[in-house]
């Protein structure tokens, strides 16, 4: 794994942690290369602007709780509580730039669509998505 | 034109599938398919001109828009994958600028809200900046031309989403009148999926409008061209050069190595319309303008600010038409209340806290609705050139613009408390939610700029026409002050902020353009 998908992939698990804890692996593995997909293709500012907000979370996050980074050395948990306050600091800015593209990405998957009720069991996709064609694990930006 | 508008599909050439240099010759080069210089390619090809369009973004199809996620549309279409900022300076916040960088450039992303320019602005332009080939009279027949060219009507009630309903109850309450929007469509079904392009064919934006009818009367219109510089002999404009963008083939290209392929096209008229990010860029590069000072500068943003709101009902607000209700009841304070709707990824993206907290208020999602409100700012960015091909941005928000943003917050949050809401999600980040009673103890005048989420999709202005060559950049027409056969023809020439959606304000003063330089002999 790269150190960009240990990064993204701490962050997401985090952000994405329901009662149950995080999603399952084959999401988080589709998100992950998802977003580095997206990246590839939104050119270089994009990238800058995402890996310079994973870096701030890496790297920030765990401190402000007392702990050693990187992220990915903490529990789910304490992630959570890290991330919380970063996003409440000035260094707020560049999280909401890695949380607003993972969420994006991340409720195109049917299954965390129809996990915050946005569709039911077997509905299809509103039609401001259109297209939601389950997207095979791994398999970057394919749909 | 008269009746209904030339619906259809550009034939466009894939400069990044030829694979070689390309040298090109033409009456008149047009640099950026979107809304000004697609107006511009149409009107002159048709008037029998030998046009030559050059967009930097890809061509996307309906076809591959019926097959797209929403995000697989923003890392092809929109720059930066939608990630461009107009840094903040002093107490401003950091705005996100979303813009298109595709063959139709951000026409194609836009929900289709028209606006005329609002007459009090074009007083302004007369009164204050001695312009009165703007009046509202003189601009009446491009308007015109242009609502009929991309088929302007208003969006019917019945299409309103639940969203909207719910704000409009609200205004209705507190005494805000509500009008209906008017927007580019024909055969709308109100899918709500507009700013990630239209996947039945339906916006018409000038990628189904404008740029079929430049190639049907016989324009060429290449996508993947970066042009980088204006070429100009002996004080007059004579074409361009750049870059086709495409990787070289081979274990260098993956590399990065290898040289790309480069592009010149002569012309005997140069038409920059690359929006007002790139116009102000290519003059800079090109050496042109820099005696008025004003190249890059004077740009407004129109700065706006999102409120959600929770209600106790599904509200479900994509469905319905994504834009269809606006109000100006705060006119007269500089701001504008405009309807609007995001998909679930978006409003779960900024529902503060992470994990557990995160998944639950992401789980409200269908019971929020949205609104925006946008300030008619007064201006305070600068274009200049960055290290690499783009820009660098930087907006400085005048003082009575900062003062607005709590009014549009308050405004907007006790509209949607009056219609019924538990709670609303301000624009300021981490923030949770709060009802009425915490709103009213929120220090909104003291929120450090840092804080706040603000956006913006009108960067205006940086390219600024106007009367004198040491105020502007462009004369009247359009034309650059210091370098004959050269024009401008996009949102950067607009001289101040409008307090509404701009395009077709761009698309007017483009055809005015564009009926000036048919009327004019080639050199
Ligand atoms: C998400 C979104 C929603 C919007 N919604 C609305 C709406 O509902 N109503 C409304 O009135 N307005 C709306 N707008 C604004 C409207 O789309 C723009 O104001 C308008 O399209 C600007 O026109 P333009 O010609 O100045 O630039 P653009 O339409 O942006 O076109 C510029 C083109 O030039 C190309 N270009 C840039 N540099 C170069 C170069 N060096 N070489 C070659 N090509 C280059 C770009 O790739 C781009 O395609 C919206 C904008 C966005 C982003
Ligand atoms: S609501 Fe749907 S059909 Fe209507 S213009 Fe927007 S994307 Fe097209």
């Amino acid at each position: 794994m790269s150190l960009f998908d240990r990064d993204a992939r701490a962050f997401a698990e985090a952000l994405f942690a329901g009662p149950e804890g995080p999603p399952p692996d084959e999401r988080l593995r589709w998100l992950v290369a998802d977003l580095a997909d997206f990246l590839e293709q939104s050119g270089p500012r994009a990238w800058a602007v995402i890996t310079g907000g994973l870096e701030v979370a890496t790297w920030l996050a765990p401190p402000l709780i007392g702990k050693l980074p990187p992220l990915s050395r903490l529990s789910v948990e304490e992630r959570c509580r890290a991330l919380d306050k970063l996003e409440h600091s000035p260094a707020g800015l560049p999280l909401l730039a890695v949380k607003a593209i993972l969420c994006i990405l991340y409720y195109e998957h049917p299954d965390s669509l129809a996990e915050i009720g946005v569709t039911k069991p077997g509905e299809s996709a509103p039609g401001c998505l259109v297209e939601l064609r389950r997207p095979a694990a791994s398999s970057g930006g394919a749909a | 034109m008269s009746g209904e508008p030339f619906v259809g599909r550009a034939r466009v050439n894939e400069a990044s599938r030829e694979g070689r240099d390309l040298e090109l010759d033409a009456d008149v080069v047009v640099v950026g398919s979107g809304a000004g210089g697609a107006v511009v390619a149409a009107l002159l090809a048709e008037a029998g001109r030998r046009v030559i369009v050059l967009e930097e973004g890809p061509n996307v199809s309906v076809d591959e828009i019926q097959s797209m996620r929403p995000s697989q549309h923003m890392r092809r279409a929109w720059r930066d994958g939608g990630m461009t900022v107009a840094v903040g300076v002093g107490d401003t916040p950091t705005i996100n600028v979303t813009m298109g960088r595709a063959v139709g450039g951000s026409s194609i992303l836009t929900g289709g809200v028209c606006f005329r320019t609002p007459e009090h602005v074009l007083s302004t332009w007369e009164e204050r900046l001695g312009l009165p080939q703007f009046s509202p009279a003189k601009l009446d027949a491009y308007f015109s031309e242009v609502e009929r060219a991309i088929h302007v009507e208003e969006v019917p009630v019945e299409m309103r989403s639940r969203s909207t309903q719910l704000f409009a109850e609200g205004a209705e309450k507190l005494g805000y009148a509500i009008e209906p929007l008017r927007r580019n469509t024909m055969g709308c079904n109100g899918c709500g999926r507009c700013n990630f392009g239209c996947p039945h064919g339906a916006k018409l934006s000038v990628d189904m409008t404008y740029l079929p009818r430049a190639t049907a009367a016989g324009a060429e219109l290449w996508s993947d061209c970066l042009v980088e510089r204006v070429l100009v002999e002996g004080g007059r404009a004579v074409g361009v050069e750049g870059t086709i963008l495409t990787r070289p083939r081979g274990l260098a290209g993956k590399l990065g190595f290898g040289r790309a392929p480069k592009l010149r096209v002569r012309a005997k008229q140069v038409v920059i319309a690359a929006g007002s990010y790139h116009s102000p860029l290519l003059l800079e590069r090109s050496g042109v303008g820099r005696a008025s000072g004003q190249v890059g500068r004077n740009m407004t943003l129109h700065p706006a600010f999102r409120m959600f709101a929770r209600f106790e009902v599904r509200v479900e607000g994509w469905r319905g038409a994504l834009q269809s209700a606006y109000s100006r009841a705060l006119e007269s304070d500089g701001i504008t209340m405009v309807g609007l709707f995001v998909p679930p990824g978006v409003l779960a993206a900024t529902m503060p806290g992470f994990g557990t907290e995160h998944v639950r208020r992401a789980a409200d999602v269908p019971h929020l609705a949205v609104f925006g409100g946008l300030i008619h700012d007064e201006g305070g960015g600068t274009v200049r050139r960055g290290p690499g091909r783009e820009p660098i941005v930087t907006y400085r928000m005048a003082p009575a613009d900062r003062a607005r943003i709590p009014q549009i917050i308050r405004t907007m949050a006790e509209v949607f408390f009056a219609a019924g809401a538990k709670e609303v999600f301000p624009p300021i980040l981490g923030q949770p939610g709060v009802g009425p009673d915490e709103l009213r103890t929120l220090d909104l005048e003291r929120i450090p700029a840092l804080r706040l989420e603000c956006s913006s999709q009108h960067p205006l202005g940086s390219c600024r026409m106007g009367r004198r060559p040491d105020d502007s950049v462009v004369d009247v027409d359009g034309q650059a002050w210091d370098v004959r056969g050269l024009y401008v023809a996009d949102g950067s020439i607009v001289p101040t902020s409008l307090g509404v959606n701009p395009q077709l304000t761009i698309m007017a003063l483009a055809t005015r353009i564009a009926h000036g330089l048919r009327e004019r002999p080639l050199p």
